[in-house]
């Protein structure tokens, strides 16, 4: 089948290098993410008394941990556990903020004002603050650091998508949707929903970005993953004692989340571009 | 003749205004009525009432009656049945009143889909019809377009297609050219005229352009601060204008014989709707007007065969307009 001239015309538009750039760099890091054992060099969790603290080398590209683990592979490993947070720790906020994002902005009246107040209070607390009182109940691990920040996110996720459905019920396809009879639901998610979902995707890649710096930081503290599980935030909080002796124990997997951090950012903006000039 | 949509006496409160009161006209089977006015008369707010469209707080009295059931009163479920189906409705704005993100042949399908249930390829296969109808060119490759792909013209035509969907027995049509060129509009006219005859459909067509109920429309309703003061068939109507206001508003109509005279206008302005005067509403502004006509508000009455008018001073309007011809 011959390629239309309106696909060929949609191929032909270029991605900024920066975007590109982003595409790139979270691709590497998913493919260290799916494919851990086969990239790594050495068993992240195999310790070597004859190489402790040793500094970068061919044999140990980011050099060696206290207990002689490689930390290129403790990274690679980690990357696998880190973009989970990002998936996990956004997912469920992301659909259910959406969800009910959208009820709550179409419907209007006592939710809406119920909700609002929710937000008003939420805001109010720092996200890490409220995150970290919810798993000093639950207890730390991954698991509760998910909930934890399931718990609280989604109000975002909510709060953002009310905002774009109050602008759009307003528009005259809305209306005309009602002329023609359809019922609120195929109004709400056929019609406004697609066309209000720009700004959430856009704040999807960001968030997801944040919640790997969120789970670094809880890993770091001790509230997330749970040594010896490779996580950046783990490894940069084992490597925090060495710091002045072996820095490479730190240093790389932070770069690793700058990195993430970096690529998620860079697709956003370019996601943002895309949607703004349609 | 049996009407197809019978108005009586609606009236619609919006807090302590209320922009429409009394107005009653009917729609027959195959009709185009033209509802004319000048901004703010309360035709818009008249056409959107039939649907139930109008914001919660506004009010409605009187009925509106469709196959023997009142539009009003029914009930959210029982409206949202007949939007659409029964009774379709365009807008003045085509270049808004399309989802944007979703191409034009998928928001015809949806009103098929909804409306009659056909889906998948007969639905296309409709669709690409129902393009064609309202004369929209090469329309199976315009059915992936999506509406910024589509001019203002074409924007019109395809809501026109997608109101036509579920082939209405009513159209309503709130100034559908309004916002599109001499030349468009023309063609837009020339369509739902087409459409109403292949169709066998009623129209009821909203403008404030005399010029447009003269060329497409069977009757014509002229309404003034919320009521209707003259309505009768076109012919007669425009022929022999039997309302102090129908007669202004036929003078303020650029004509090419009176070419390089200025323009006469209807002096002051229309009323505040939450200040009504209690008789004739126009007789504040009226060069015929009497002490009667500030007293109650006249009602419609018959003066020829298919034409009423509230004014009374009908035939002193009519020798003058007989007079200027």
């Amino acid at each position: 089948m011959a390629v239309s001239p309106r696909l060929r015309m949609r191929m032909r538009v270029r991605l900024p290098p920066t975007t590109i750039a982003g595409v790139v760099i979270l691709l590497t890091l998913i493919a260290c993410a799916a494919f851990p054992a086969a990239i790594a060099p050495y068993d992240p969790n195999a310790f070597d008394y004859r190489a402790l603290l040793k500094p970068p080398s061919w044999a140990h590209p980011f050099g060696t941990d206290n207990f002689g683990r490689d930390v290129l592979s403790r990274t690679i490993w980690a990357a696998r556990i880190d973009l989970g947070i990002a998936v996990f720790c956004t997912l469920f906020p992301g659909l259910f903020g959406t969800f009910f994002g959208c009820i709550v902005g179409y419907a209007g009246g006592v939710l809406d004002a119920v909700f609002r107040r929710v937000v008003d209070v939420a805001i109010t607390i720092p996200l890490l603050v409220l995150v970290i009182a919810i798993i000093a109940v639950l207890g730390p691990g991954l698991t509760n650091m998910y909930i934890a920040v399931s718990a609280v996110n989604w109000i975002i996720y909510a709060r953002l998508i009310r905002g774009e459905i109050l602008t759009q019920k307003r528009r005259d396809y809305a209306a005309a949707g009602r002329v023609m009879g359809y019922s609120a639901g195929r109004i709400l998610f056929r019609h406004l929903l697609p066309n209000a979902l720009g700004p959430v995707v856009v704040y999807w890649m960001t968030d997801m970005a944040l919640a790997i710096l969120l789970g670094s930081s809880l890993g770091y503290l001790g509230l997330g993953a749970q040594p010896p599980t490779s996580e950046w935030g783990v490894l940069i909080g084992d490597g925090k004692n060495f710091m002045t002796t072996a820095w490479w124990m730190s240093i790389f997997p932070g770069i690793a989340i700058v990195l993430a951090g970096t690529g998620f950012s860079l697709l956003g903006d370019g996601l943002a571009a895309v949607l703004r000039r349609r | 003749m049996t009407a197809l949509l019978s108005v009586r006496d609606l009236g619609i409160r919006i807090g302590l205004a209320s922009p429409v009161d009394g107005v009653s006209f009917e729609v027959a089977a195959g009709e185009m009525l033209g509802l004319v006015g000048e901004s703010g008369s309360g035709k818009s707010l008249t056409l959107r009432a039939l649907l139930q469209l109008l914001p919660a707080q506004a009010a409605t009295t009187g009925a509106a009656l469709w196959q023997g059931r009142d539009l009003l009163r029914m009930t959210a479920a029982e409206i949202r049945r007949v939007r659409g189906r029964d009774v379709a409705m365009i807008f003045q704005e085509p270049m808004t009143a399309l989802d944007p993100v979703l191409p034009i042949g998928l928001q015809i399908t949806e009103s098929l889909d909804v409306h009659l249930g056909l889906r998948g390829a007969a639905a296309r296969a409709r669709a690409v019809q129902l393009l064609d109808l309202v004369g929209i060119p090469d329309a199976k490759r315009r059915l992936d377009n999506y509406p910024h792909e589509f001019s203002g013209g074409m924007r019109q035509r395809a809501m026109i297609a997608i109101a036509l969907a579920a082939e209405p027995k009513l159209l309503l049509a709130d100034e559908p050219t309004t916002a599109l060129d001499v030349t468009i509009q023309d063609q837009i006219l020339t369509l739902l005229l087409r459409l109403k005859e292949d169709l066998r459909m009623s129209v009821v067509l909203v403008t404030h352009d005399l010029g447009i109920v003269a060329g497409t429309c069977d009757r014509v309703a002229v309404m003034y601060a919320g009521r209707i003061l003259e309505s009768g068939s076109v012919h007669s109507v425009f022929r022999s204008p039997a309302h102090a206001y129908t007669l202004g508003l036929m003078r303020s109509v650029p004509d090419r014989a009176y070419a390089r005279r200025p323009l006469s206008s209807i002096p002051g302005s229309p009323p505040d709707p939450g200040d009504m005067p209690p008789g004739c509403r126009f007789a504040p502004r009226c060069r015929f007007a009497t002490a009667a006509c500030g007293e109650a508000p006249p009602p419609l009455r018959g003066i020829a065969d298919d034409h009423q008018t509230s004014c009374l001073q009908a035939h002193e309007v009519r020798r003058a307009a007989r007079e200027a011809a």
